[in-house]
């Protein structure tokens, strides 16, 4: 007797499972006793194997099987019944395939999506009775394994919002659906932050053990959000950045010390903004007319304002200035992307307009832009030059049914500093500041850069703040630059060379000159080396590159004051990145 | 604004308990709020303070609001570990719901809800009926959560008390943020049962509609994720939704424009104007590429689903490739998802640019990224053919730059290249081998190995390369091992020299007796047995020529992909899961199953209820009366008289084409489909009363699946679906399975269109296919179908004469068989030539032969296999023969199936 033995039962009850016939049967011709292991072995032997297998498969099957995990099945008992000891599998392996099988039979099945709460019963009781064979009764557990799934998920809410240290501890938390636990969740994420340079873990949606977490980095805070559903993630993720604005405005900064300091503030605001997983209300200005810190608790207006559930929930009524005024930046950021050839292979130009509005009552404000479509649209196209934005994006005060039928900009603004629209210009732009480096190594000894930079705008503007950075190798030591114009400073901490020039007006050239010593030792294994590229960072006042212009800012308010827009123009650089050559 | 709470956290070491009970029992208001703070500083640190729960509940009767959320939130925090003592709390609760304040009513209702206590929970219901009708809209958005909560701990008693009415009249408040509120906790509550509670009807659409220019943010996601499980009656219906959701492209919130974009693909599917469906993908572009300049972890969101969406819809960023070329700062998980869609969005148009950036990115420091990148190359070469070149040329070039994982992964890609386009790149064998001893990984190795043995007779030197590998055979990974069998074993037979023979029996050896590999022990006795049994076999087995492989660059199945894209923005999208892989909430509602307690299919809108309970919104659409391929008949019931004369023509065979010769159906006839029977596929005995007949069809050069549901059953059936297994042609569903529900003794017809080479069975071709359809109400019924393969012929098959006989010689004549139709007479060989023209098989040439006479057809099968067919016969007598040649003889018996069919007809 050997553990072989074994698998050779295991084999006979295999092929009992397929056939639902016994181990040993009577054959009613020749009226003799024939062992199922033959039967078995005879079915492979066939010349038409699908469908003797077919012919021998348990009639209580009926046609509900698929056929290949049959063929599967059958070849595993003939395995197990193999003449010779030897060649007979280990149990370990059958174990291995039959979980093969079963994978298998639901990765055919799942793009079904088990989708009926109701336990299905395959074999209704009549049909297979008293024949009901332990075969059926497997294809029975797999395929309720598969259909004891839930209803699609459709809506779904976070079940807790965490906060967390930069270890990953929880500092406060704030359960919504008891589903989720304080302890899971930090053993989850203190474990998952471990092993971060593991790309694949770095993802900001991770699932674990059943629960989905989403969080995002704020200095040394963790914000996550845990969920059991199938939540909207953007949404979700969206309200973390939201919750940092809010702490933001409360606590001017948020950090772990601040959370700390106002944990009570904390706790009113996590039950006020989100209730039930569900994100309510997430307008710092409105919360704070409810909610309040120490500092101002005086005042008590313990009712929540109209704005909160109004149409309007992003402005409270009675608000009074003694100067009406609204001041308006237009600013440009240009992103551009240059790659090694010297090619601009990606240039865009994301305005925003920045309103700070410190206006009384609820004032009406209609905005006119150089809007091509608009202009066109009312046949004027003669004044100036128009504009074509490709995708505008408004504050939720904008009314965008509105703008939608006939391009107007029109609506009530919130108090205090807001973006009031935003939109990006696909076409292609000329880099604002054209930067070239040659950099020439000479072997294992010392590296130099030459740098030329060149403004290319009209000569009446004038670009400030310009920080060039220039990527260096990680081992360069004793720098020795000189510059044409500004000051460069070698910042090893980045790899970097910055150079500023605090202005640059247009159409100018200026160089660079920089020496780096090389360590004369490198490893002998090519390392590839970081490949950073340079990066400019500039402001040109009065100027953009799009030419959009505010027309007009019209703002009327039921009390007739008059109220005058302060327009600003600025332009500066977004994601400048200039690969090095 | 600072707070100064963190002297809270620092209480006294010792006594802290009794100490903390004394404070809280002060008489001073001032030291109670103080303690108070202190032991939810302690709860938030996770000390228990729980024993502190009567101390903590008695300060709960304050004017002073901060303190009465303090002392709530701790009351949500240990209710439950305190049950008894929570009924302690339910009085001031009670009385703060009528408080005059509504931040104070709310508040009580808010928190109630979170206790999950049963015993609190009764108490709870007369509150919140008086809450869900406030004058305050600030609390009746509150209480409309609370309804949900209240579902979740207690299903039967929102039922019972009449919440569900009560949050469905919310629906058309006058309040925005109530009507959102509403919504969300109507889908959740659905979401969580099996009766239909939350159905979106025309009217509350518009309403909706409505709400959304006036609700927060949030309620707008809540209201837009909702709709898009609404299906449109009709195109017009769906244009009237599109246009009334597309100015939340406008937003500035990302999750509103995701939400906008999912309900407008949902609609678009039912759109059939092709101007209106380019226009709008024309609109989402701009916005989709916008979410790009979100935050990080939003641009992942969004990635993912733009990943989802060009493999639905690749015209809407065709332009667009360069706004995913990577930033530097870009984080790596960013970039990677970047990569993903550059592959899918590389054409012939943008690939240089393209690959210009994948070297680039190659000689990144970042590991994963960079073998990503040369993957990226790779997949590039296989989906591009006229651009594998030049992907090719890259890829030598970064293995110029001999770092270790670059060269690894580049040897991996290059393998698929070589099966993608075999006898074409193989000269740069050379110097591949060179780099041949800084290979460490398995997959590498295998790779190379497969090439050394794949290509040996045009490496001078394969023995010896393979001969190294040899000695560390046992240490090897398994997949290095079975290359390495596979590979020793093709050199063999390729050279059957000395050196090769001895290697051989080295492998052999190894891997039969030294391992416990089942795999690779059974490999290497099939070698052996074929070896030693017959070489010439072997080398046909061995050697025989592989299937060119197909770019399938991760595509997802097409129900799996309609089924994400209903789910854009949600977890579901990121994860590209069904949501039921990985939600696991265990729902305790299903009790209610049980009772019978609502009609299936009454009047009252009730009809597809249950499959749109059971399948969420996620479901493809299992209902739609404006399908083009459903068509409802309602069989007469079998006790009543004849139906009254239609005198309709019949639509049905019109629809489906069935019918070819047009007719009206007869008067006397019951409205039955007129066409010819289909073929019995399950008969109403083996499927529980559900009887399913099928054919494969072919019509307009697409072939459907012409399928009849007839329910013999006493229940109604709904939520069809239906699988294809693997099968030789890789024929599949392309679409969802359109059957709306079906009552008691009627039967529907649809007409699934089928895409071909997507699953495809490895083996000798059969036209066998198996089936698998389910529905909500029965089990899986697995059947089969033999397919008639004329349908896959192209219209494309004629062929020139000239072509016709140069393609016969260019055929070895092993590729000729025969086969014998005895029993069969062609009488009427004009007849015969049309009906073999109405498949697709085409007249080329007659010639005469003795008495007998000669046709010549040709025909084509996808993938342009041309099939050339040779009949002989005797007009007017039995026996027809025929020849089949084509480069695939194998599947010359299904052709043969495929021409006696045609010729018995």
């Amino acid at each position: 007797m050997t553990s072989k033995t074994d698998v050779y039962a295991f084999g006979v009850v295999l092929a009992e499972l397929v056939t639902g016939q016994r181990a040993l049967n009577r054959d009613k011709e020749t009226n003799r006793v024939k062992s199922l292991a033959t039967t078995i072995c005879t079915i492979f032997n066939e010349q038409e194997l699908e469908t003797a297998l077919q012919d021998n498969t348990d009639p209580n099957l009926k046609v509900r099987y698929p056929i290949e995990e049959v063929y599967k099945m059958a070849e595993l008992s003939r395995w197990c019944l193999s003449e010779e000891a030897e060649n007979r599998p280990e149990m370990r392996e059958t174990v291995q395939i039959l979980s093969q099988i079963a994978m298998s039979s639901i990765e055919w099945e799942a793009t079904f999506g088990g989708s009926s709460q109701k336990q299905l019963e395959p074999n209704v009781p009549g049909e297979v009775e008293s024949t009901f064979t332990t075969a059926a009764w497997i294809w029975c557990v797999i395929n309720q394994s598969l259909r004891a799934s839930f209803p699609r998920l459709m809506a779904g809410a976070a079940s807790a919002l965490f906060l967390l240290d930069i270890k990953g501890r929880v500092l406060i938390w704030r359960d919504y659906r008891g589903d989720v636990s304080s302890v899971q969740a930090e053993r989850f994420f203190t474990k998952f932050i471990e092993k971060e340079d593991d790309p694949q873990s770095q993802d900001p949606v991770v699932y674990d053990s059943g629960v989905t977490y989403m969080f995002i980095q704020h200095n040394n805070v963790y914000l996550m959000a845990a969920s059991r559903q199938n939540c909207n993630a953007a949404s979700l993720l969206l309200f973390l950045h939201r919750l940092v604005d809010v702490f933001k405005y409360y606590f001017e900064e948020l950090e772990e010390e601040s959370l700390r300091d106002n944990f009570v503030v904390v706790y009113e605001l996590l039950d006020e903004i989100m209730d039930f997983g569900f994100p309510q209300f997430t307008e710092a200005k409105i919360l704070s007319e409810f909610i309040k810190t120490d500092a101002y608790k005086m005042e008590v207006t313990q009712r929540p304002p109209m704005a909160v559930t109004n149409a309007v929930s992003w402005r409270s009524e009675g608000i009074q200035y003694k100067k009406n005024e609204v001041f308006l930046d237009v600013v440009e950021s240009v992103n551009i992307l240059v790659n090694s050839n010297g090619q601009i292979i990606r240039s865009d130009v994301v305005g925003a307009l920045k309103m700070r509005t410190y206006l009384s009552g609820m004032p009406e404000c209609k905005l006119g832009l150089n809007d091509k479509v608009l202009l066109e649209a009312q046949g004027r196209t003669s004044k100036g030059k128009a504009i074509d934005l490709d995708d505008i994006k408004f504050h939720q005060c904008v009314r965008l049914a509105r703008f939608e039928n006939d391009r107007t900009i029109s609506f009530i603004p919130p108090d205090g500093a807001f973006d009031l629209m935003t939109y990006r210009l696909s076409t292609q732009v000329k880099p604002l500041i054209w930067v070239e480096a040659q950099v020439e190594k000479h072997s294992r000894s010392r590296i130099e850069i030459t740098v030329k930079a060149r403004s290319q705008y009209k000569d009446r503007s004038t670009a400030t703040n310009v920080e060039i950075e220039l990527p260096v190798p990680a081992d360069a030591t004793n720098p020795n630059v000189r510059t044409s114009m500004g000051s460069a400073a070698y910042a090893p901490e980045n790899d970097a060379l910055v150079w500023k020039i605090k202005s640059f007006p247009g159409n100018k050239e200026y160089m660079l000159r920089a020496e780096f010593s090389l360590p004369s030792i490198t490893a002998e294994e090519p390392v590839p080396e970081r490949k950073a590229p340079i990066r400019v960072k500039f402001e040109i006042p009065y100027f953009t590159v799009s030419g959009i212009q505010v027309r007009y800012l019209k703002i009327i308010e039921k009390s007739g004051y008059h109220a005058l827009p302060w327009v600003r123009y600025i332009t500066k650089a977004g994601e400048y990145e200039l690969r090095l050559m | 604004m600072s707070g100064h709470d963190s002297k809270y956290f620092s209480t006294t070491k010792k006594g802290e308990i009794p100490e903390l009970k004394e404070e809280l029992n002060s008489q001073y208001k001032d030291k109670r709020k103080d303690a108070v703070k202190k032991v939810i500083a302690a709860m938030t640190v996770g000390k228990d303070v729980s024993s502190l729960f009567t101390d903590v509940v008695n300060c709960m009767q304050t004017e002073n609001l901060e303190l009465k959320k303090l002392v709530y939130l701790y009351l949500i925090n240990y209710a439950k570990s305190q049950p008894d003592l929570a009924i302690l709390a339910v009085n001031t609760f009670v009385k703060d719901s009528q408080d005059p304040n509504p931040l104070i009513r709310a508040l009580a209702v808010r928190t109630m809800g979170c206790i999950r206590v049963d015993k609190i929970t009764e108490y709870l219901c007369d509150p919140l009926q008086r809450c869900l009708k406030d004058d305050d809209p600030y609390v009746r958005k509150t209480a409309a959560i609370c309804v949900a909560k209240l579902f979740d701990i207690n299903a039967e008693l929102v039922e019972d008390r009449g919440f569900l009415d009560s949050l469905k009249d919310l629906i058309s408040d006058n309040n925005p943020m109530v009507v959102a509120n509403a919504v969300a906790a109507l889908a959740e509550i659905q979401e969580n049962s099996s009766r239909p509670i939350f159905e979106i009807t025309g009217h509350t659409l518009s309403k909706l509609l409505t709400a959304l220019n006036e609700c927060t943010e949030w309620g707008q996601v809540f209201i837009l994720d909702a709709l898009s499980k609404y299906k449109a009656a009709d195109a017009r219906e769906a244009e009237n939704i599109v246009e009334r959701v597309t100015p939340r492209l406008q937003h500035a919130n990302c999750a509103v424009v995701l939400s906008a974009v999912k309900m407008i693909l949902q609609q678009m599917e039912l759109i059939t104007s092709t101007d209106v469906v380019r226009n709008l993908c024309k609109k989402m572009a701009p916005p989709l590429v916008t979410l790009l300049s979100a935050e990080p972890e939003i641009q992942y969101v969004a990635l993912r689903n733009i990943n989802l969406i060009v493999q639905r819809r690749p015209t809407i960023l065709a332009h667009e490739i360069k706004v995913f070329f990577c930033k530097y700062n870009d984080p790596i998980y960013v970039k990677m998802e970047k990569l993903e869609i550059m592959i899918k969005l590389a054409s012939d148009r943008n690939i240089d640019q393209v690959l210009l950036e994948f070297k680039e990115y190659a000689t990144e420091v970042d590991v994963d990224f960079v073998r990503k990148a040369v993957r990226a190359i790779g997949r590039c070469a296989i989906k591009l053919e006229r651009a594998a070149e030049r992907c090719i040329s890259v890829l030598l070039e970064l293995i110029k730059i001999k770092v270790n994982y670059v060269v690894q992964e580049a040897i991996i890609v290059i393998k698929d290249i070589f099966r993608r386009y075999p006898n074409t790149y193989e000269s740069i064998i050379a110097t591949l081998c060179e780099s041949l001893d800084t290979l460490d990984e398995p997959e590498a190795k295998a790779s190379m190995i497969w090439i050394i043995g794949e290509y040996a007779e045009r490496i001078d030197n394969a023995d010896e390369l393979l001969e190294s590998f040899l000695e560390s055979f046992p240490e090897e990974p398994a997949q290095v091992q079975l290359q390495l069998l596979t590979a020793t074993v093709k050199l063999f037979l390729k050279k059957p020299t000395e050196g090769p023979q001895q290697m051989i029996q080295v492998v052999l050896n190894n891997a039969t007796v030294e391992t416990d590999n089942p795999d690779l022990r059974d490999r290497a006795y099939i070698y052996w047995r074929l070896l030693s049994t017959d070489p010439e076999a072997a080398k046909d087995v061995v050697l025989a020529e592989k299937p060119v492989i197909t770019d399938d660059s991760n595509q997802l199945d097409p129900s799996l992909l309609d089924e994400l894209l209903a789910n854009i923005a949600t977890l579901s999208s990121v994860y590209h899961k069904p949501p039921e892989a990985f939600v696991t909430r265990v729902k305790t509602t299903a009790q209610r199953i049980e009772e019978d307690d609502y009609p299936n299919g009454s009047e009252h809108g009730y009809s597809d209820a249950t499959s749109q309970v059971a399948d969420g919104a996620a479901s493809p659409p299992t209902t739609s009366s404006s399908s083009p391929y459903t068509a409802t008949t309602q069989s007469a019931p079998p006790a009543a008289a004849p139906a009254p004369a239609p005198q309709v023509p019949d639509l049905l065979g019109d629809l489906m084409g069935l019918d070819n010769s047009g007719a009206i159906v007869p008067a006397d006839q019951p409205a039955a489909p007129s066409s010819p029977p289909l073929p019995v596929l399950l008969p109403a005995s083996t499927g529980q009363g559900l009887q399913i007949s099928g054919q494969l069809t072919r019509q307009d050069g697409q072939i459907f699946y012409s399928l009849l549901f007839e329910n013999n059953s006493q229940i109604p059936l709904d939520g069809f679906m239906i699988q294809f297994n693997k099968n030789t042609f890789g024929l599949a569903a392309a679409g969802p399975l359109q059957v709306p529900q079906l009552q008691p003794g009627t039967s529907a017809m649809s007409l699934l269109p089928m895409v071909l080479f997507q699953n495809i069975s490895a083996g000798p071709p059969s036209s066998l296919m198996q089936i698998a359809v389910k529905n909500n109400q029965q089990p899986v019924w697995y059947f089969n179908d033999k397919m008639a393969v004329n349908v896959l012929f192209t219209e494309d098959g004629r062929m020139e004469r000239g072509s016709f006989l140069e393609t016969w010689r260019s055929l070895p004549d092993s590729n000729e068989i025969l086969k014998e139709f005895p029993g069969i007479v062609v009488s009427n060989p004009e007849a015969t030539l049309d009906r073999m023209a109405a498949s697709n098989m085409f007249f080329i040439a007659k010639r005469k032969h003795v008495n007998q006479d000669v046709f010549y057809f040709s025909a084509k099968i996808p993938q342009g296999v041309p099939i050339l067919i040779e009949l002989t016969t005797a007009i007017g007598n039995p026996g027809v023969k025929c020849a089949i040649k084509t480069p695939n003889p194998d599947m010359a018996p299904l052709f043969f199936e495929a021409v006696e069919t045609l010729l018995k007809a």
